[in-house]
């Protein structure tokens, strides 16, 4: 029998082995599931996303931008839920459901273009800060300190200001608001991953700093990076509804869950409940299933990260 | 100490600097000339703009001349205290925003008031008690209270209030001189809305900075010397792990300006926010550069306010 430190190596081993059965994945992922089960929760809640996304036009019972004529050619405005409208009609008399459906597409891709932008592009610059001498860093610092210093959710706004508002502006807007959180995170993570021995002795053999970044330092770094890009997604959702709920993200007819709720805001909450609470539960949800599956993927992934504020920057 | 005062206090002035810089370059460069953008109106109908009008605009904005001479002139402005005129409104800006920027910054403190109040107690719970019903209760309402939009916590508050107790958002506005009973009333929801989000995050901050402290060895010398609990957590441990949670407060303080904007629009409370949105609508560049100038100097302030006391609190970081 093998006990200790022996079990582990051995263990990790096995792990590693070029043969293993064709069903690791999926051992891989009912263990996760076993850890941390909040952590399933929210990769489930992440599955259902991407999936009503997809489905849309197959699971959808109405059309979410057409307002709906009635037999008797009345316009249906603000029913209650029914089996006909199983979350109501809005304001104008649209089916809220299938806006609801519809509106996963756009959170979706809003959140999936400004993370791959975002966090990719931000994800390099942090490291050539790190990386590329004092001169260069105290550039990227400084800019990263002054954008600090104005909340994000103002930094969007101001941008949304200048571009007019469309669905790829609120992209741009999101990808320019994440610069300093991201930058900052990666900067330090880099600066950490670089002391460490084997880097330090990779220099030492001699290799060239190009080869340093691209075979020693980037794959150290890629668990960070899928961890930021899972919390920051739930960053971007929570953005692009709070822009839309302001009138300045998409326009209006475009299925937004925030644009959903800016008639609730004004007053029509009491007149109509569910017009005002379906949407906002969406996006609960949803944030919520980002955020608890970046937990879990933080804990199993990158220990050393456990406190540290990378959800933080969340702008409401 | 002097040292480290003088430190923090050079690095503030370039920060503010680059964050004016970063501004001005926003609203002047990026989209063309702003002098379109704004005679074209909301809704970019730019047909209508004659050419004349535009030469006239260009003038008068002093867009005609070399950009960084625009920004010394503008500079020089806002550090003697002319924060320009409004595009839309044609009145001084600060005359504008200086009754608004009291709101805003009251709404403020009490919302980071009402969070850290309620979230210190709970992270000292959730620690001592660690890993009881307790502590997953006091958790799990923070996990919630993080992904809790604050647009839609708002208007459930409005929905409950309205529902329960027949209360809808005031239409007037009193200030604290004239009524503070009033005032104070009026701003307790829309702080206790903004302060819901950070109340969740600054709770798990103190929990884990509780739980750290917990675990040194000056904690088991003062149980072992006799003290009672509640001296060990309140006297020892308390005071060290509160040092995060000053520093986090500081950026939650930040981040509730931003979060300012979303509750003023739903409570219908006269503060900075409304006003931005309005410029926003109105493409009032100059009034929506000047909130957020006038917003990255308080934060700044702040932070380096929160930077110096933690020189006083923390000896060790006075050395570094």
């Amino acid at each position: 029998m093998l006990t200790g430190r022996e079990a582990v190596v051995a263990r990790a081993i096995a792990d590693t082995r070029p043969g293993a059965p064709a069903s690791a994945p999926w051992t891989a992922l009912t263990r996760f599931a076993r850890r941390k089960p909040l952590g399933a929760v929210g990769g489930l809640i992440v599955l259902a996303l991407v999936l009503t996304a997809l489905l849309a036009p197959l699971i959808s019972p109405h059309d979410p931008r057409r307002i709906i004529r009635e037999a008797d050619n009345r316009v249906p405005v603000y029913v209650a839920p029914s089996p006909a409208y199983p979350m109501g009609t809005d304001h104008v008399g649209r089916d809220i459901l299938s806006r609801i459906i519809y509106g996963a597409r756009i959170s979706l891709y809003v959140g999936l273009g400004s993370v791959l932008i975002g966090v990719t592009g931000w994800f390099l610059v942090g490291m050539i800060s790190a990386y590329a001498g004092p001169r260069i860093d105290l550039v990227v610092q400084r800019v990263v300190d002054a954008m600090m210093a104005v909340p994000g959710l103002i930094v969007v706004l101001a941008i949304m200001a200048v571009l007019g508002s469309s669905l790829n502006n609120v992209i741009i807007a999101i990808v320019i608001g994440m610069l300093a959180p991201v930058v900052r995170t990666v900067r330090s993570q880099v600066l950490s991953v670089k002391e460490m021995e084997y880097v330090v002795a990779a220099r030492a053999i001699g290799a060239r700093s190009a080869r340093v970044v691209v075979r020693h330092i980037m794959p150290n770094c890629l668990a960070i990076y899928l961890i930021l890009a899972t919390y920051y997604l739930g960053f971007a959702i929570i953005l692009e509804a709070s822009l839309s709920f302001l009138g300045v993200g998409v326009p209006p007819d475009v299925p937004s869950w925030g644009g959903m709720l800016t008639a609730a805001a004004q007053g029509h909450i009491t007149k109509a409940p569910w017009a005002g609470i379906f949407p906002g539960l969406a996006i609960f949800i949803v944030v919520l299933g980002f955020n608890l599956l970046g937990d879990a993927l933080r804990d199993v992934l990158e220990p050393r990260l456990r406190g540290a504020r990378l959800g933080a920057r969340l702008t409401r | 100490m002097g040292k480290y005062a003088l430190r923090r206090m050079v690095l503030f002035v370039p920060t503010l600097l680059v964050a004016t810089i970063l501004v001005f370059a926003l609203f002047w460069i990026v989209p063309g000339d702003p002098a379109i953008t704004i005679l074209a109106g909301g809704e970019g109908d730019s047909g209508a703009v004659s050419s004349e009008q535009l030469q006239q605009l260009r003038q008068k904005l002093g867009l005609d001349r070399p950009l960084y001479v625009q920004y010394a002139s503008w500079l020089g402005n806002v550090l003697r205290g002319d924060l320009g005129t409004s595009l839309w409104y044609k009145t001084p800006v600060w005359s504008q925003l200086k009754d608004r920027f009291l709101v805003t910054m009251e709404l403020a403190i009490m919302a980071i008031l009402l969070a850290v109040g309620a979230a210190v107690p709970l992270g000292i719970v959730s620690a001592v008690k660690q890993d009881t019903g307790l502590d997953y209760l006091s958790r799990i309402f923070s996990s919630i209270g993080i992904a809790l939009p604050t647009f839609w916590f708002g208007i459930l508050i409005v929905y409950a209030l309205a529902t329960f107790f027949e209360w809808l958002p005031p239409l007037g506005y009193a200030t604290l001189w004239d009524d503070p009973l009033l005032n104070l009333q009026q701003l307790f929801l829309p702080a206790l809305t903004l302060a819901f989000n950070d109340l969740a995050f600054t709770a798990r901050v103190t929990r884990s900075s509780m739980l750290e402290v917990m675990r040194e060895d000056y904690l088991r010398t003062a149980r072992a010397k006799g003290l009672v609990e509640i001296a060990v957590v309140g006297r020892h441990a308390l005071k060290n792990a509160l040092l995060p949670v000053l520093t986090v407060s500081g950026y939650q303080f930040a981040r509730l300006l931003g979060g300012v904007i979303i509750v003023e629009s739903i409570f219908a409370v006269p503060g900075m926010g409304t006003l931005l949105i309005d410029s926003i609508i109105h493409r009032d560049f100059i009034v929506l550069q000047a909130i957020v100038v006038l917003i990255a100097a308080v934060v700044l302030t702040l932070n380096l306010l929160i930077d110096l006391s933690y020189g006083v609190l923390d000896p060790r970081v006075r050395y570094q």
